[in-house]
């Protein structure tokens, strides 16, 4: 598994325990947004901070997921690092998502 | 030989005669052997898939014999049956000599009889997996033979002229995986205008390159030619950019299964002015290198892929040539390049190497880059796939 999911307060916690979210690993990021959302569960907080690397099949792998929670869902990420970030901002999906630095703060947030 | 054949090696032509005809009964094509070396011969020329052998046999130890059989490369497994007085040997020695079981002499029928069925058994699936391992090998050369077929084709639909009104061009393709979901153009388009572009597809093998055949499909001016089209629906060079990247979103939005998207750069020269308008479309950062300063600067600040998301939007990066400058694209297989070290080739040292072969004539430059992209990979074989478009306005019509 390179994923660990926790739901706390209606809010399932998606943290990629995988250092590279790449091809290897995308089809299954996908998958378990996809379990979560059939458990009921529509708000998701995505964490990154173990991935080091991530590439175009795990990015498309992320925008899959968002798209999943559909207009009722949410989907926020926290804890991106530079390499990531550097890639949402290439290609403007800095803009489509809610960014957290934390997941403390984008917890907060989604709670408030 | 193929089939069931057995061998029987051993001193005695009693036993050997005795044990040929319960091998004939159960089905095997027996052939006899007086020693070792004979033996070897036999297994060398004919080939069996069954050896019965005496502990003790004339030429050489048992033990040896076993050895020298199994140190022998064969395309399949012998199933080797000692046969000993139990006084005489150990079945535990025979086994560690490397073989397959051990009767004792004076030999029963009944306990000969079993073990040739459980040796038939392990025969038969040695076969079979002998069989489907040389379906495999056969499946996998036609797979490389038309992966190679097809590498040819994606190589065909890249541009071969490199003197172009007003641009002169070079060029660098290196796909993981014999076809690559990287893909570029450029061509002129009328007289006054000069297209190109440069696409990768997300992933890369076999899906993402027919996806960037696709493309190509659509942009191309023998096919489609929606490059064409938008020019002449758009009065301005700006708004026929747009035209045709937000075109592009609409066909190849994928559903909530696929996500295969591209990143693109995709302009317009115009080539009396040296004017360039283009869209960058989630792909790397454009770099323009100034003739005259021999500075190199990487050129806007990014924008969504295609085929992404149906409500993106695009804008322009626009810039103008004059003789001399130089414009590279280059996919990310490029700048996420790892050496052995596992560090990233990355946009500062592309922007240097830019700089630094500022004045050596662009046709050296694709070979220079091919050849600096390897040797940073430490291989041919590449992650991902790597490609660069270099163009040179030369303002000459």
């Amino acid at each position: 598994m390179s994923f660990e999911v926790e739901i706390k307060e209606g809010i399932a916690v998606v943290a990629v325990t995988a250092g590279r979210l790449d091809a290897s690993v995308a089809p299954e990021l996908k998958k378990v947004v996809s379990n979560v959302i059939d458990d009921g569960t529509s708000r998701i907080m995505l964490d990154l901070q173990r991935v080091q690397f991530m590439d175009s099949s795990g990015l498309g792998a992320v925008i899959s997921s968002f798209k999943l929670t559909g207009q009722k869902g949410e989907f926020v990420i926290c804890n991106m690092n530079e390499a990531v970030k550097e890639i949402f901002e290439l290609t403007h999906m800095d803009r489509l998502f809610d960014i957290y630095p934390n997941a403390d703060e984008g917890f907060q947030k989604m709670c408030a | 030989m193929e089939g069931t054949s057995a061998l029987v090696v051993g001193n005695d032509a009693e036993t050997r005669v005795a044990l040929s005809r319960q091998l004939d009964g159960a089905g095997f094509t027996t052939m006899t052997a007086t020693n070792g070396q004979q033996a070897l011969d036999i297994i060398e020329k004919i080939g069996v898939t069954l050896v019965l052998c005496d502990w003790s046999i004339k030429d050489m130890t048992g033990t040896e014999f076993c050895a020298r059989l199994r140190s022998a490369t064969m395309d399949r497994y012998v199933y080797f049956i000692f046969l000993g007085a139990q006084a005489e040997v150990a079945p535990q020695k025979a086994l560690s000599a490397g073989a397959d079981a051990f009767l004792s002499t004076p030999v029963k029928n009944d306990d000969l009889s079993a073990r040739l069925q459980s040796a038939t058994r392990i025969i038969e699936l040695q076969d079979r997996m002998t069989a489907r391992n040389d379906f495999l090998e056969y499946a996998y050369q036609s797979v490389t033979t038309d992966l190679k077929i097809a590498a040819k084709v994606q190589e065909d639909l890249l541009p071969r002229q490199f003197r172009l009104a007003g641009l002169d061009t070079n060029w660098v393709f290196k796909p993981a995986n014999f076809v690559a979901g990287d893909m570029f153009d450029y061509f002129p388009l009328g007289d006054d205008y000069f297209v190109f572009y440069i696409l990768d597809v997300e992933g890369h093998g076999i899906a993402s390159a027919l996806t960037s055949f696709a493309i190509n499909n659509q942009l191309n001016p023998s096919s489609h030619g929606l490059c064409s089209k938008s020019i002449k629906n758009n009065p301005q060079t700006a708004d026929a950019v747009i035209a045709t990247v937000q075109n592009l979103n609409r066909q190849f939005q994928g559903n909530l299964n696929s996500s295969r998207y591209f990143t693109m750069i995709y302009g317009i020269v115009d080539v009396t002015s040296g004017e360039v308008t283009m869209t960058q479309a989630g792909h790397p950062a454009p770099i323009q290198l100034s003739k005259k300063t021999g500075e190199a600067v990487a050129l806007g600040d990014g924008g969504m892929p295609i085929g992404l998301l149906k409500e993106a939007t695009y804008s322009t990066i626009s810039s103008t040539l004059v003789a001399g400058d130089r414009l590279f694209l280059y996919s990310d297989g490029m700048l996420e390049c790892e050496n052995d070290k596992g560090e990233f080739y990355g946009s500062e040292r592309l922007l240097s190497r830019i700089q630094e072969w500022r004045d050596l004539p662009i046709e050296e430059l694709g070979d220079l880059f091919d050849g600096e992209i390897t040797r940073w990979n430490g291989s041919e074989t590449f992650e991902d796939d790597v490609s660069m478009v270099i163009l040179e306005y030369t303002g000459k019509r």
